[in-house]
């Protein structure tokens, strides 16, 4: 009996340092760049000319495949490219399908083992969190940058690096119910004014977001002059916060006018809120482009009378300013084919057309500006298009974590009514300052 | 056919599964060994190895049950916790996720360190091969040679090194260093010098199509130098490096960072050599941390960190009293109800119980991420069915009655108190426990009461605020109340057997000696339930200690708190708290610190686990001999 006790401890402890190893040899071998082509033997191969063999038309042989990571939505588009770089390279590329939430996580996980993808799409908000951890390479555009919107391009920087091709902008703006609101509304008093003549004919004039959500809200903050982080045109200072400056505060104040008036009501939330919107119970609904599909599938089901989008209403005389987001390609910095995958992303994504493709799924302004110009005419490319250039992007440094919960709750108080603007704005800067250290 | 008769199919099973191993094992000798995870192959191999002698030896009968068993503890149990352990060693988090070595290797040859000059970087590049060695022999690096063609019209021209190899010296290039001088006159000096090499210019396009014999690579051949393309350097005196970006273009600079191992730092060349020493998991130049840093051992600094941390430290203690009061709460609530329905199920009078019992599962089998989030859109203040029905029927009946509010809400209280007290009166013997839980259930529905018809909730005119963006009551309610739901057929079922578990006999017997039937159960029926259930219901607490989901996805820990460093919120559990700790906190994720964190999470658990079994043993004792 004793010697199976031993025989089995033994066996476990084997086991488990065998595993241990098993763990290390996985994370080390695999990252070590495959020095492979040591340039010491086969130095001979001069004097044997003539190529014997049959030597197939110099393609591939020993090309490994590209990998790209894209969303559900880009995986045919970027299939399509697929298929034509590989026709003009003779590498293969294969494209996979990540869910676009998943992409950052596993990036920052999988990349430094050598396994994620050598090419992949992502916000411009994912950088700061990418580049500290050194798992993306920054895109070289060179002359090419003429071709995007600086805006785009900046977004995707950090430290005066760029990090993305940019392909999508979007910010959020105002839908309205054009069988109950014919013309948009230039500031939020006319909004207001309208909704105060609809009365009890909608069940809520203006739907928005409520909640702990500082996306949506932060035109509020931001229009008056209040800020995140202080960005000095190439950085943005951690150091330097502005949720409670004196301008941020007025915004805040006014947003809890809204609340305390009644035309925000606390309890709309997203769904909510389309539900409201697609069913002719809403005349404003105030989000961003990524609602284009389902709220022209409303009206094509005949639940939405019809629509139209404008930017966002002035915010006490001041231009509104929305958080603008940029969706990008990016190259894995572990990638063993680096330049394979900015030839991909460069040659053959940047071009007007993939561009205007992207932009045909996503019904997002297109980053790149002919791509851009193609597709101008349409009104809501103009709308969005408009509050972006009036927005700032969303801060892309990884301090931007400690921000999200801190402003959220500083929203929440005021649905709840539990602080004043002030209050909870110096309760949210403060935990942003005290996280950050 | 005496093979097949000494051998019983378990022999069989045994050989065959023991064959799809070994095959498994053999088909993936091959990829290991390409990809050189050697360590990975001879663990498996050994692993392999065993498990045949465990399963082939006739001195290994017994392990043979084992094995199955431990290597599934192994894999699912001891896997985990072994690798949360030794992640709350390490400092991983954001900024400190790869190796050291992975990190020098991205200062010092990353993109991302580059010093870049006035002039762009940006430069055309192309690839010149020996045209008479067949691809599968083409040597990346003696049989390549780069053509650099900067925005001046400079080129530079040489075979270049893999850029882990040293630099030379004294780099050479064979062909077109050039001082500096204007466009025009580079172009025609780089075009002289490259027709001494013998260059051939076919189309006029200014880059030669074969330079000595070697070949310009065509874009199709890409494949042939993908895998040594991001490994080229080619080094241009005084001008730093040309690394190929894509497969036409090279980015010229040079690398900022160099690192210098005798001294375990980085040596920053942009500003005069400065020396930026290892600090701390990342090399730091004056006083400001250099990204990308590293992961490394740690000891217990996470757990002293927790400990120590004003910000932990302070709402501790009070999102401790509500996890407790939460998890309690459920439990009890969701025994109660379980309990309850068991017992009305257990009449043998009742028709369809089956059905019944079957539809009262469904709580419990619905997946809970939609549940929750269905939850929630029904608990919606303003848009909910809870509220509209409420409002319809109950609370608008009450508003609307002519009766003064303090009358109104002092009679529900009373009736709620006299209900409770007949309810509990029905214990003989019992007086003082009657008064005692009508006095404690009256409290509670007069606090009821008061919210429903106090000022704050006739001010705020948009029902009962459950959730979106909820009160800190109401939420508390709610959460307590959807987790209930979701967790009592649990008790259901449990109470349902146990119940067909106790003899009859005893129960007749009670009767017999004159027990009413609440006296039946209290006596009787409850504690013989009580000695199997006991130990599950601290199991269900631990459970529900850590019944993360169903916070976030119903309230998300919300309403906030106001007054406190960290936010966090009234229906914050500790798990949810960590969880916003670890992924909101100061700059990006603090995995290691989530992790150790943890570790206090289970103490607490395990601790008040332990005691509760105390308790239950000797619940045991008590009535386990009836």
């Amino acid at each position: 009996m004793r010697k199976h006790w031993k025989v089995l401890v033994g066996l476990v402890l084997v086991l488990g340092l065998v595993a241990a190893a098993c763990g290390d040899d996985a994370a080390t071998t695999t990252a070590a760049p495959t020095t492979t082509a040591a340039p010491t033997t086969t130095a001979a191969p001069t004097t044997t000319a003539a190529p014997t063999t049959t030597a197939a038309p110099t393609t591939t042989a020993a090309a490994a495949p590209l990998l790209v990571w894209a969303d559900e939505t880009r995986v045919p588009i970027i299939e399509a490219v697929a298929a034509e770089f590989q026709a003009a390279t003779g590498v293969p590329v294969q494209v996979e399908l990540v869910g676009f939430g998943d992409i950052r996580a596993n990036m920052v996980q999988q990349a430094p083992l050598g396994e994620g993808a050598d090419v992949f799409i992502g916000a411009h908000d994912w950088i700061g969190e990418l580049v500290v951890n050194g798992v993306v390479e920054p895109i070289e555009l060179g002359g090419r940058a003429a071709e995007f919107f600086n805006v785009a391009l900046d977004a995707f920087s950090y430290d005066g690096k760029r990090y993305g091709l940019p392909y999508a902008i979007e910010a959020i703006g105002l839908y309205r119910n054009t069988d109950l609101v014919p013309d948009a509304p230039e500031t939020f008093e006319d909004l207001l004014a309208i909704c105060d003549e609809l009365g009890d004919t909608v069940d809520q004039c203006l739907a928005l977001p409520a909640g702990g959500d500082a996306y949506h809200h932060y035109p509020f903050l931001a229009s008056t002059g209040g800020y995140i982080f202080a960005w000095d045109g190439t950085s943005y200072d951690p150091a330097d916060v502005g949720l409670d400056t004196a301008g941020a505060i007025a915004g805040f104040e006014f947003f809890d006018g809204l609340v305390k008036d009644g035309y925000i009501d606390p309890a709309v939330d997203y769904g909510v809120m389309t539900n409201l919107f697609y069913n002719n119970q809403a005349a404003f609904m105030w989000t961003g482009p990524w609602a284009l599909p389902d709220v022209k599938a409303a009206v094509a089901a005949g639940t939405l009378s019809g629509y139209a989008t404008s930017p966002l209403p002035d915010i006490l005389d001041n231009t509104a300013t929305p958080f603008v987001g940029v969706q990008g390609f990016m190259v894995n910095a572990f990638s063993e084919q680096k330049a394979l995958a900015q030839t991909f992303v460069l040659d053959y994504i940047a071009t007007v057309d993939v561009m205007t493709q992207l932009y045909e799924v996503g019904l997002r302004a297109p980053a790149h500006i002919d791509a851009f110009n193609a597709v101008a005419a349409d009104p809501d490319v103009q709308a969005f298009g408009e509050s972006a250039s009036a927005g700032n992007p969303m801060p892309n440094i990884p301090e931007m974590s400690s921000v999200w919960g801190a402003l959220g709750d500083a929203v929440q108080a005021i649905y709840t009514q539990s602080a004043d603007a002030a209050t909870a704005l110096a309760t949210a800067a403060a935990a942003v300052r005290e996280a950050i250290g | 056919m005496s093979f097949f008769r000494r051998h019983g199919p378990g022999w069989w099973i045994r050989f065959f599964g023991l064959a799809l191993l070994d095959g498994i094992v053999i088909a993936l000798i091959p990829t290991l060994w390409e990809q050189r995870a050697t360590v990975a192959l001879v663990c498996i191999l050994v692993g392999a190895a065993g498990i045949n002698y465990i399963f082939l030896s006739s001195r290994t009968i017994p392990i043979r049950w084992l094995v199955p068993g431990l290597f599934f503890l192994a894999l699912m149990m001891l896997w985990p916790i072994v690798f949360t352990v030794y992640i709350a060693l390490t400092n991983w988090s954001t900024g400190n996720f790869i190796t050291k070595d992975q990190a020098i290797d991205r200062l010092t040859e990353g993109g991302a360190y580059l010093i870049e000059t006035e002039d762009s970087p940006l430069a055309a590049m192309y690839l010149y091969r020996d045209p008479s060695i067949p691809t599968t022999r083409l040597d990346p690096i003696a049989d390549l040679k780069l053509l650099v063609v900067t925005d001046l019209g400079e080129f530079f021209y040489g075979s270049p090194r893999l850029r882990t190899a040293p630099a030379p010296d004294e780099p050479e290039l064979e062909c077109c260093v050039s001082p500096r001088v204007d466009e025009e006159h580079a172009a025609r000096l780089g075009a002289e010098s490259l027709a001494e090499l013998n260059a051939v210019d076919e189309d006029g396009d200014g880059i030669p199509e074969t330079i000595g014999g070697h070949a310009k690579l065509r874009l199709l051949d890409i494949g042939t130098v993908s895998g040594v393309l991001d490994q080229l350097v080619l080094d241009v005196p005084g001008r730093g490096q040309a690394r190929a970006r894509t497969f036409s273009s090279a980015v010229l600079a040079e690398q900022r960072f160099v690192y210098d191992r005798a001294r375990d730092a980085l040596i920053d060349r942009l500003n005069d050599d400065a020396l930026c020493p290892a600090q701390g998991a990342s090399f730091v130049c004056a006083e400001r941390r250099v990204d990308p840093g590293w992961r490394e051992f740690q000891g217990f600094d996470n757990f002293t960190r927790i400990v120590g941390d004003e910000r932990i430290r302070t709402p501790f203690l009070r999102i401790f009293v509500w996890n407790v009061i939460f998890a309690a709460a459920v439990v009890l609530l969701q025994l109660s109800l379980g309990m309850a329905l068991a017992l009305t199920l257990d009449d043998r009078r009742m028709k369809g119980r089956g059905l019944y019992r079957s539809l009262l599962l469904i709580p419990w089998a619905a997946p809970g991420f939609i549940v929750i989030l269905v939850w929630r859109g029904l608990l919606n203040p303003s848009f909910g069915p809870v509220n509209n029905q409420l409002e319809a029927r109950w609370l608008a009946d009450l508003s609307r009655s002519t009766w003064p509010r303090w009358l109104v809400a002092v009679a529900l209280v009373a009736c709620a108190a006299v209900l409770i007290w007949m309810a509990s009166g029905m214990l003989r013997r019992r007086r003082w426990f009657a008064t005692f839980f009508s006095l404690v259930g009256a409290a509670v529905v007069a606090w009821f009461v008061y919210k429903i018809l106090g000022p704050g909730f006739a001010v705020r005119n948009v029902g009962i605020p459950w959730v979106q963006p909820g009160d800190w009551f109401w939420s508390k309610v709610a959460v307590i109340v959807v987790t209930m739901w979701q967790g009592f057929p649990y008790f259901f079922l449990i109470c349902t057997g146990a119940l067909q578990a106790i003899p009859s006999e005893m129960k007749e017997a009670a009767k017999v000696d004159g027990a009413s039937p609440f006296q039946v159960f209290w006596k009787v029926t409850f504690p013989l339930l009580m000695v199997g259930i006991a130990p599950l219901l601290i199991a269900s607490f631990a459970f529900n200690f850590n019944a993360f989901v169903n916070i976030f996805l119903l309230t998300a820990g919300g309403p906030p708190v106001a007054g406190y460093a960290v936010p966090f919120g009234e229906t914050d559990i500790l798990i949810s708290f960590v969880f916003n700790l670890a992924v909101e906190s100061g700059r990006g994720g603090q995995y290691a610190l989530a992790a150790a964190a943890t570790f206090f999470i289970f103490f607490i658990v395990a601790t008040i686990s332990a005691i509760s079994f105390r308790f239950t043993r000797r619940l045991e004792e008590i009535y386990g001999s009836l």
